[in-house]
């Protein structure tokens, strides 16, 4: 009886996907001047951490997937 | 080369620190730029400027302007131009304070001798000074000054932040990079907000000298201190701080020991906290009623 | 003295410009920098149908040292009541199943889906991470995990560093996290793929399993590695984007779900080989290694007054599970005090290459298998909103979600009786969040 693991599919496919999403991202943006971040240091244009831990433990414990932005936080045995 | 504009230059983290003493303060100034030059220029610009002042309005140099009026004895006088609008500002602080903020009141330090920090004042001392105090009893027609003799000009409740706001003009005209300018305290920042989003400002404790007690992010204007920290008398356990009472000859009643704070330019927040100390017991309420931005320690 | 004083602000500020001979200055922007930052909620998520219900407590706080080092301590506490699909499928006729103990049996009536009443526990989690900065770009944390329940415990820790670049308009980050979780199921661990026994007394009275000839205990670690970089792109936006990595190794199968057995043709479940139970039902069994890859991106752009975010994520495992998930959110901010953000998310998963949703009696017995239908087909979505309000001390929020999930069933799983009932519910929550945020 074969162990019937498939290995991940498309590895190398979705290292390339990030590197090219990362190099579109950093490409032409040769700066932006401190004085015109104002908005970016507004509030609302931060990541809410708090909030995405809360929904990454539900969604963690209802669906196949975890993370992405950042790690899970810690297992449970909820999944 | 000119030794007035003196100064050290060193790089701290991502700043440049520009470093030197003037008007018996440590001055500093932080600049976060790429441009070595404009972080030389400003070094130079501001330590010539701060010492010009310095020396321009001393008590203790012979050329002096302070000198000048003193030397005048009665005589009308002709003051130029700068030393006309800081006689204009000053009027305004007296007028807007009903004679507790009074330029003419430095003579009071005879009595205090706040360096020695001992003693009471003499109590015949006070009124005998006080004949010599009062801006009602000068003739200010700009340009024109007329001092009765034994009346001096002081110009050191404003000077300090009047070169601050100086230097940080022309850096502003200057450059768009974030520049803070420190002069020992009283302090003002330009350009763009630093890279690590404000200025981080402590206020010194009272309890642990030398340790901040709050903790003031600045992005925008200037803050200034006014405070018996450094220059006061205890008398049997009461303090006495060094900002008097013009009307009075004695520190306003029931003061603050430290008030900070924030204005758009240095001389608008030194002129708030010295005023607002001369409201005594009533700083608070002074400081709440102009709807400043401001930290107090008692 | 003078009873009502004029403000005297006006006065100065034309006395400063005359001065100094310039324009009036901008006002100044000066705030205390706050020591400690508390961010607290109080959660309720709901199913529909008497399944899952879990209230939980969180608080974070953040204690900041000077601008360079912080400390962040975050603990939750949640308790979780109500019922949970076992795995097992409807049937036409009651059924009974045997708690994870060996005893508590539960009987389900016709047509109900089988749902596990025994499934309640609290559950303490704390985290730790300690946040410096190492010269004027660079950012380390170092971090520590762990959570208790009843059954299951987790130990972790994780690193992670950043780095600026392009006058800190690039930041490159990586994080590295590991983690041991220990899994002592009520019961013991059930063999996979062996039936489920009819109810039986609990000789030595430690509920472990073992005088069942099962194993008390057993347990996983979880590797994953993360690398990623946000960019501004302009004064109004900027994107993020990263790659994680995960591998989970050791005992994967959750002790407590079960798979049905019925008949190729009618769907009527089949007898039981075992005592005291009388249909056939087979703990699930997964594959002991798990690898994970995911590709995570967010766009936030910044209007005048408002702004929105999007992101979007792909995941794909050696499971043969691949999901996308893609959210929106837009945040209204009606005034200086309080705003508005409503929420999208949409969620659609494919089942894992050993997803059952039954099993047929006669087939040779597959090498792993899970009716878990949260490793099915499945699509989902969420809508909601967020209210803040900020007052002079902090900010209270309320969020309101409901959250629907749709599984398919396995193809081929609707013979005979199965047709006429609903294998893969959809399952229905609701999410409620008060929370208060304070720094002082």
């Amino acid at each position: 009886m074969s162990t019937d693991i498939k290995k991940p599919r498309l590895r190398r496919g979705l290292v390339a996907a990030t590197l090219v999403a990362a190099a579109l991202a950093t490409a032409g943006c040769a700066g932006v001047e401190p004085w015109e971040r104002d908005l970016h240091a507004r509030a609302d244009m931060q990541a809410d951490a708090h909030d995405a831990a809360i929904d990454d433990h539900i969604y963690f414990s209802k669906e196949a997937s975890s993370g992405g932005r950042g790690f899970a936080g810690g297992g449970c045995g909820c999944n | 080369m000119d030794t007035n504009s003196t100064f050290d230059l060193t790089r701290d983290k991502r700043l440049w620190r520009i470093e030197f003493s003037a008007m018996a303060s440590p001055c500093e100034i932080l600049c976060e730029t790429e441009d070595l030059d404009f972080a030389r220029a400003l070094g130079a610009y501001a330590a010539a400027e701060a010492r010009r002042i310095d020396e321009k309005f001393s008590r203790y140099k012979a050329d002096s302007v302070v000198a000048a009026m003193l030397e005048s004895r009665g005589r009308s006088i002709t003051v130029d131009d700068e030393t006309a609008k800081l006689l204009d500002y000053g009027e305004m602080l007296w007028r807007v304070s009903e004679g507790r903020f009074d330029l003419t009141s430095g003579i009071l330090r005879h009595a205090w001798q706040f360096e020695e920090a001992t003693q009471a004042p003499d109590p015949q001392r006070i009124p005998e000074l006080m004949r010599y105090v009062g801006w009602q009893r000068l003739q200010w027609a700009p340009p024109v000054l007329t001092l009765p003799a034994g009346m001096e000009v002081d110009f050191g409740g404003i000077g300090k932040e009047y070169a601050v706001d100086r230097v940080a003009d022309w850096a502003a005209r200057e450059s768009g990079d974030p520049v803070l300018v420190n002069f020992g305290g009283d302090l003002r920042c330009t350009g763009a907000a630093p890279a690590s989003g404000a200025w981080q400002v402590g206020i010194e404790s009272l309890a642990k000298p030398g340790q901040p007690a709050k903790r003031i992010e600045l992005t925008s204007g200037a803050l200034a201190t006014s405070g018996d920290a450094r220059r006061a008398i205890v008398i049997d356990g009461k303090r006495y701080g060094h900002i008097l009472d013009a009307r009075t000859g004695w520190p306003a009643p029931g003061a603050p020991r430290s008030i900070t704070v924030a204005a758009p330019t240095c001389s608008q927040a030194g002129s708030f906290s010295t005023l607002a100390m001369l409201h005594g017991a009533d700083a608070e309420a002074f400081l709440r009623a102009e709807n400043l931005r401001y930290w107090l320690l008692r | 003295m003078q009873l009502k004083k004029k403000p005297i602000g006006a006065t100065l500020a034309a006395a400063t410009c005359s001065l100094l001979g310039s324009l009036p200055a901008a006002p100044a922007a000066a705030q205390e920098a706050k020591d400690w930052s508390i961010d607290t909620s109080l959660l309720y998520y709901g199913e529909d149908n008497g399944r899952v219900e879990d209230v939980s407590l969180m608080a974070t706080i953040r204690r900041i040292f000077d601008e360079d080092r912080s400390l962040n301590a975050t603990l939750t506490v949640d308790s979780l009541t109500g019922a949970t699909p076992n795995g097992a499928v409807p049937a036409n006729v009651p059924q009974t199943f045997t708690g994870p103990s060996g005893g508590g049996g539960y009987t389900v009536e016709p047509g109900e889906q089988p749902l596990d009443t025994t499934f309640l526990d609290t559950r303490t989690a704390l985290s730790l991470s300690w946040q410096q900065a190492a010269g004027n770009a660079t950012r380390w944390s170092v971090g520590f995990s762990g959570s208790d329940e009843y059954d299951y415990l987790h130990l972790g820790v994780d690193a992670r560093l950043e780095r600026d670049f392009n006058m800190r308009n690039t930041t490159a980050f990586v994080g590295l996290a590991y983690g041991q979780d220990d899994i002592k199921p009520v019961g013991g661990t059930p063999i996979g793929l062996s039936p489920m026994a009819g109810e039986v007394e609990d000789e030595d009275g430690d509920d472990d399993g073992d005088d069942r000839g099962r194993e008390s205990e057993d347990s996983k670690d979880v590797a994953d590695v993360l690398i990623g970089v946000t960019q501004v792109l302009s004064r109004r936006s900027l994107l993020e984007v990263a790659y994680s990595y995960g591998q989970s190794d050791g005992y994967l199968t959750d002790p407590y779900k079960i798979l049905s057995v019925v008949d190729p043709v009618t769907g009527v479940p089949a007898a039981s080989t075992e005592e005291g139970i009388p249909y056939l039902y087979l703990y699930e069994k997964r594959p002991d290694s798990r690898t994970k890859q995911s590709l995570f991106a967010e766009w936030r752009y910044a209007l005048d007054r408002d702004s929105f975010a999007l992101n979007f994520r792909f995941m794909d495992d050696d499971w043969g599970v691949q999901s996308q998930t893609a959210e929106a959110r837009y945040r209204w901010n009606i005034n200086d005090r309080s705003y508005l953000e409503p929420h999208l998310r949409w969620y659609t998963q494919s089942a894992a290459d050993f997803y059952r949703t039954v099993l047929f009696a006669g087939d040779a017995l597959p090498e792993f298998a899970s009716a878990d239908y949260r490793l099915a087909d499945l699509d989902a979505y969420t809508i909601g909103a967020k209210y803040g309000l900020h007052t002079d001390h902090g900010e209270f929020s309320v969020r309101l979600e409901y959250y629907q999930q749709s599984p398919t069933e396995s193809p081929g799983s609707a013979v005979g009786d199965l047709a006429n009932l609903d294998l893969t519910p959809d399952m229905k929550a609701v999410i409620v969040q008060f929370g208060y945020q304070f720094d002082f």
